[in-house]
């Protein structure tokens, strides 16, 4: 309740007067400008959106890809090559295609939509990071954007995207998932920042007053693990 | 009809028009038809003028003719009043210098006259500065004048009269020193009254001649008297036209022949009256002693003096103005009958003669020379000097530098040029070759390499069979499959067995706890990528269930759970020897989907969810799992997965429902730091953990029962050794390379 | 561009049902529960006609790319003809078939087994360049702390470092205290981005179902 609470009354404030600036996050930085290029050079867009089910608390993950979809797709409408999205997982894939549907009739281009943009390559894991594999080599893709629920198997994709040159941003909300992207990726997001992304893609303005929000949260937990401590410490817990 | 050009504005007007259209400036001058016996005079325009003209000679009127046309200017000519003036000056000193030194004795022509001094002793004849020539009668008759005369000089003055320059509405006359320096006939009013036509005129000379104009036929007798041919080349082009339409006097080229032999100078030729302006002797300097001016030799001397007003009877340096010039009218205003007759006014032979000296210095002879003439005192005293009358030459002493080079060579008080331009030099010749620095040549190339280059086909260079990326991969790989396989097959080296793990052990006793035949809910939820790592870790604990007769339920939330749990289930009884069997010993119930919403409902409705099992025979009617409404119900639940997320999730959401039931864990290495926290004594909501192959291989030592995970113990150390020592290999020489190149980049910098 | 008819209703479904849910975990009154098993119900069915669906994609994708003869046409026609095969197989003989099991162990379990394989040669080959990708004082920590938690998961041939090994050991320490720490640091962050995310799509702000 208190989120909502932060979260509604941040978002209301923002409507009305501009808020703090964000702090500069170098992935989101160079997305801007590998998306404008890859759309110059006529070459495909890649999202793989992990094999987060969205009934389970991997799905928070799995929206955050889904909206970073989304707006990566009314850019790249324009394409030659129209952006594809992977998923691990059915219902995933269903929620994908949905998206990049409602994003093209935004733009006006709704004949354009074709139904294996989004699609599911595998369902267990290996098998999907070999079929999110094969979209990177076979339809000549020139960005591997990887935002969602992702496994160990995620630097099989980060390294097919490394050997075929292409950029890459890549995202988990698994810890495994971020240490084997520290050191296998070009651009990765660290804890939290995932989250981040429809705020620095300016989504919203409840995007960014969610991410205020968590902040203040984020303080205030902080707060309480000090006193809590100091409780424990005295004794009293 | 013929249009004129106005002298101010330079536009052509009628030639009727007296006064300009545009500018109201007047075209034609005023011309005051002088007469002694009349009373009143009359100041007329030119036009009037000619048509009261009668007894005029023509040569005289043809002069006057030329004189007004190039004053008045005509369509022709494109006249201006400035130019008008000098060139009328020209014309008139020229002639009239001639007509001096027709009269003039060469022994006394490097005198100087000086005219102030012949006014002040008031009788030519006294001035010893003069030759001694006979001084014609007419000149005498002009001296014997009365002082008082009745002209009115108000009348006459500058106040009246308005140079054809000025606006008529102008009380300010802007007398121009030109003007005053013309050698108007009113200059010889009192001597033209002397002159009378010569009788041989041509024919076209106008035979009407007045007896006002009795002045001519008093000047062709003078002329008589003297009996000299004028050297008709030294008069100027005025009179060359009526050398070509009559025939010259004999006292005009007597006139022609007068040589000047001295040089005027400033000092000299500026007559005292015209000295008193500092000013106007600057500017007339500057024009009239310039090297190469027309007009040096052409000044008269009387008109270098500063003008003085109209007024005055005396001049400044109080000379007294001659009798014959007395009474006469002001100047500017031209009287046909007081012009010069046929004898040459003595005054004007006594004019000393100059040298004259051409552009380059060399002394012109009499026939070449222009004649200078001054103005007598009398028309110097009547000059309006107030606006000019400051007391000081307009000429400086800088502007008596006389101009030596460029175009304004003979000039004087021209602007000094600098020494580079008015030197006269060749034209420089500038290179027409683009003047570029060393840079922009280098950049220039550059360009020009790189738009050749776009052309230009590039060399392809082929593809290295083995790319150094491979190279290092296919390295790994070689070094990880022996470091694997070596100890498998040969069996050597033999790793010690691994150290004791507690939570293994808490597992272990955990099983040993349970009754015969208990229900066990068995969730397998790791894929088949890591069956390898988790059939070995867990086979020891499925053995040890087995060997408890626990009836076995499994449930997986992933698709491939159900087939990876009956090979399991195959494993187990292969290698601990039991025999298993579906729906005697074990119940398959498949996948549950749904992740966490399958859990939750799993762990509230077990009989709803899952009413068959694999063999679609209804799953909890028989006996084993009658007892079970909720998964609490089950003796332990034991969850194998690889990962953590699905680990947390049993934990956090089925592990509320289990009350006290034991929830136990057999993951891959890789879960094991995110589900350590809840085995800890503050949390216990797991209550046994088998991490990874060291756990499994822990487990059977624990039940001394050597397994999967005993055969792949070495490997698996073995493998370790040789990842560290690649890691760390290839890292060190990585980071070696880095430390390098950024040493140099830093050297660099520094000595840029 | 022209609101939708379904629009508003699919995100006015999609907030009732969430709060319904989330009031349930709340208040335990049996109403709320009723529901909400209901609810967890209806999800259980979706998800598997959702798998069903995206294995129906999957076979479209790959038959469109065979009928095309795009690049990878030939992998395209392995996965159909595997496709079919095993979908006959396994609803002909059942999932616990022998011949199911043949398919499992022989097909699945060695592709999957192998590419955990490629898998481990990748992280390592990643491991060892990352000096090469990026030279600063985290990548030299991260790749410390990877070599001192691999050493001391295993003694090296039977050589226990002493201070390395152990449960008193450095490794032990660093898994207890600043890995764990900086796990539950991490899982805070990313629970509380879910908790946003969550929220924003019960607000109607974020709209996965394309409304």
């Amino acid at each position: 309740m208190v989120f909502f609470f932060l979260m509604s009354g941040i978002a209301l404030y923002g409507n009305k007067r501009p808020l703090p600036p964000l702090r500069s996050i170098n992935p989101f930085t160079k997305l801007g400008k590998s998306i404008g290029i890859s759309v110059e050079a006529g070459k495909r867009i890649h999202l793989a959106l992990g094999r987060g089910l969205i009934t389970s608390v991997n799905a928070a993950s799995s929206y955050i890809g889904l909206n970073v979809m989304q707006r990566i797709a009314r850019v790249a409408t324009v394409s030659d090559r129209p952006p594809v999205a992977t998923s691990g997982d059915a219902s995933l894939s269903l929620l994908s295609q949905d998206s990049l549907k409602s994003a093209y009739r935004s733009m006006g281009v709704q004949s354009q939509f074709n139904l294996s943009s989004g699609r599911l390559t595998g369902v267990t894991p290996f098998s999907y990071a070999v079929g999110a594999i094969s979209v990177i080599n076979d339809e000549e893709s020139a960005i591997d954007v990887m935002l969602g629920n992702f496994g160990s198997e995620v630097v099989l994709i980060a390294d097919a995207s490394e050997r075929n040159g292409n950029a890459s941003l890549a995202g988990s909300d698994q810890l495994l998932a971020q240490a084997v992207l520290y050191a296998s990726s070009e651009d990765t997001l660290i804890g939290e920042e995932m989250f981040a992304a429809g705020a620095y893609l300016k989504s919203g303005v409840l995007h960014r007053a969610s991410l205020y929000a968590q902040d203040t949260m984020r303080w205030l937990i902080i707060l309480g693990i000090l006193i809590g401590v100091l409780l424990k410490l005295m004794g009293i817990l | 009809m013929s249009d004129i050009r106005c002298p101010m504005c330079g536009k052509t007007n009628p030639e009727q028009e007296e006064i300009c259209q545009f500018c109201q400036a007047r075209i034609k001058p005023l011309l005051v038809n002088y007469d002694e016996n009349e009373s009143d005079q009359s100041i007329k325009s030119e036009d009037e003028f000619e048509a009261t003209d009668s007894g005029i000679p023509d040569w005289l009127r043809n002069l006057r003719q030329d004189e007004s046309r190039e004053l008045f200017g005509n369509e022709d000519q494109g006249f201006s009043a400035e130019k008008n003036s000098s060139t009328d000056f020209d014309e008139n000193q020229t002639w009239l210098s001639d007509l001096r030194s027709d009269q003039r004795d060469e022994s006394d022509e490097s005198e100087e006259y000086d005219f102030s001094s012949s006014g002040e002793e008031g009788n030519i004849e006294d001035d010893d500065s003069f030759p001694d020539q006979e001084i014609p009668e007419w000149l005498k008759n002009i001296r014997s004048q009365p002082a008082d005369s009745e002209i009115d000089d108000q009348k006459f003055g500058a106040e009246t009269y308005q140079p054809p320059f000025v606006e008529s509405e102008s009380d300010e006359v802007v007398p121009n020193q030109q003007d005053h320096f013309l050698p108007e006939a009113s200059s010889f009013t009192s001597i033209s009254d002397r002159y009378e036509p010569k009788q041989d005129v041509s024919d076209d000379v106008d035979e009407k001649i007045d007896d006002e104009y009795d002045w001519v036929s008093e000047f062709v007798e003078l002329e008589k008297e003297n009996d000299k041919q004028p050297d008709m080349q030294s008069f100027p082009g005025s009179l060359e036209k009526i050398e070509d339409s009559q025939e010259i006097p004999d006292w005009l080229a007597d006139l022609a022949s007068y040589n000047e032999t001295d040089t005027p100078h400033k000092e000299d030729v500026i007559p005292e009256w015209l000295s008193g302006d500092q000013l106007i002797n600057e500017q007339v300097s500057e024009v009239f002693y310039s090297p190469g001016n027309d007009y040096q030799e052409q000044t008269p001397e009387w008109s270098d003096e500063p003008l003085q007003s109209p007024g005055a009877e005396e001049s400044e340096t109080d000379e007294p103005i001659p009798e014959f010039f007395q009474g006469t009218i002001p100047p500017f205003t031209v009287d046909i009958e007081n012009f010069i007759g046929d004898e040459f006014p003595e005054w004007l032979d006594s004019a000393p003669a100059h040298a004259v000296q051409d552009i380059d210095g060399s002394v012109l002879e009499d026939d070449a020379r222009i004649q200078r003439g001054d103005l007598p005192d009398w028309l110097q005293a009547m000059r309006p000097v107030e606006t000019i009358s400051s007391g000081h030459s307009i000429v400086t002493e800088q502007d008596n530098r006389i101009e030596s080079a460029g175009p304004l060579i003979g000039m004087q008080g021209a602007l000094p040029a600098e020494p580079d331009i008015a030197r006269a030099k060749k034209t420089p010749v500038y290179s027409s070759r683009l003047q570029v620095s060393e840079k922009h040549q280098l950049q220039a190339n550059l360009i020009e390499q790189i738009i050749k280059s776009e052309g230009e086909p590039v060399a392809m260079h082929g593809k290295p069979i083995l790319a150094t990326q491979q190279f290092l991969r296919i390295a790994i790989f070689t070094c990880l499959f022996l470091a694997l396989l070596v100890p498998m097959v040969l069996g050597i080296p033999k790793a010690p067995p691994n150290q004791f793990s507690p939570e293994a052990f808490m597992l272990s006793r955990l099983i040993n706890q349970l009754p015969g035949n208990a229900p066990v809910l068995l969730a397998v939820d790791y894929s088949a990528s890591l069956s390898g790592e988790l059939d070995a870790a867990s086979l020891p604990v499925i053995d040890q269930l087995m060997i408890k007769g626990a009836n076995l339920t499994i449930v997986s939330t992933i698709p491939t759970g159900p087939m990876q749990a009956e090979r399991l289930i195959q494993l187990a009884n292969q290698v601990g020897g039991h025999k298993y069997q579906m729906s005697i010993q074990y119940d398959n119930l498949g996948y549950l989907p749904g992740g966490v919403t399958g859990l939750l409902g799993m762990a509230e409705l077990p009989r709803q969810l899952f009413p068959y099992n694999l063999l679609g025979e209804l799953a909890w009617q028989d006996s084993r799992l009658s007892g079970i409404y909720r998964l609490a119900d089950f003796s332990m639940i034991l969850v194998l997965t690889d990962d953590p997320e699905t680990a947390r999730t049993w934990i956090e959401q089925v592990q509320p429902e289990l009350g006290d039931t034991p929830l136990g864990f057999v993951v891959a290495a890789q879960v094991e730091p995110v589900i350590a926290p809840y085995l800890a004594d503050s949390a216990k909501q797991i209550q046994g953990l088998v991490s990874g192959l060291s756990g499994g291989y822990s487990y059977e030592i624990l039940m001394v029962r050597p397994g999967i995970a005993s055969n792949y113990w070495s490997s698996y150390s073995v493998g370790v050794l040789v990842v560290l020592i690649l890691v760390i290999g290839i890292s060190l020489f990585n980071g070696g390379i880095q430390l390098i190149n950024q040493t140099r980049k830093m050297g660099h910098k520094e000595q840029s | 561009m022209k609101p939708r008819i379904r629009d508003p209703f699919s995100a006015s479904l999609a907030i009732a049902s969430g709060l319904i849910v989330l009031l349930g975990y709340f208040l335990d009154t049996p109403l709320l529960m009723s529901i909400r098993q209901i609810f967890i119900q209806w999800s259980i069915i979706l998800m598997a006609f959702a798998l069903m669906i995206g294995v129906t994609n999957l076979a479209i994708v790959h038959w469109r790319k065979l009928t095309l003869g795009s690049i990878g046409a030939m992998y395209s026609a392995v996965i159909l003809f595997s496709l079919i095969i095993t979908i006959g197989v396994v609803g002909y003989f059942g999932p616990l078939s022998s011949f199911s099991n043949q398919i499992y162990s022989s097909v699945l379990l060695p592709i999957e087994s192998s590419l955990m394989a490629i898998l481990t040669v990748s992280m390592v080959y990643a491991l060892a360049r990352l000096l090469r990708r990026k030279f600063n004082l985290f990548s030299i920590i991260f790749l410390a702390t990877v070599i001192i938690v691999l050493a001391g998961a295993v003694p090296l041939m039977g050589i226990e470092i002493p201070g390395l090994h152990g449960v008193e050991g450095l490794r032990s320490m660093m898994l207890r205290l600043p890995a764990l720490a900086g796990v539950r640091g991490i899982l805070l962050g990313v629970a509380l981005g879910s908790v946003a995310a969550g929220l924003r799509v019960l607000l109607s702000s974020d709209r996965p179902y394309g409304g």
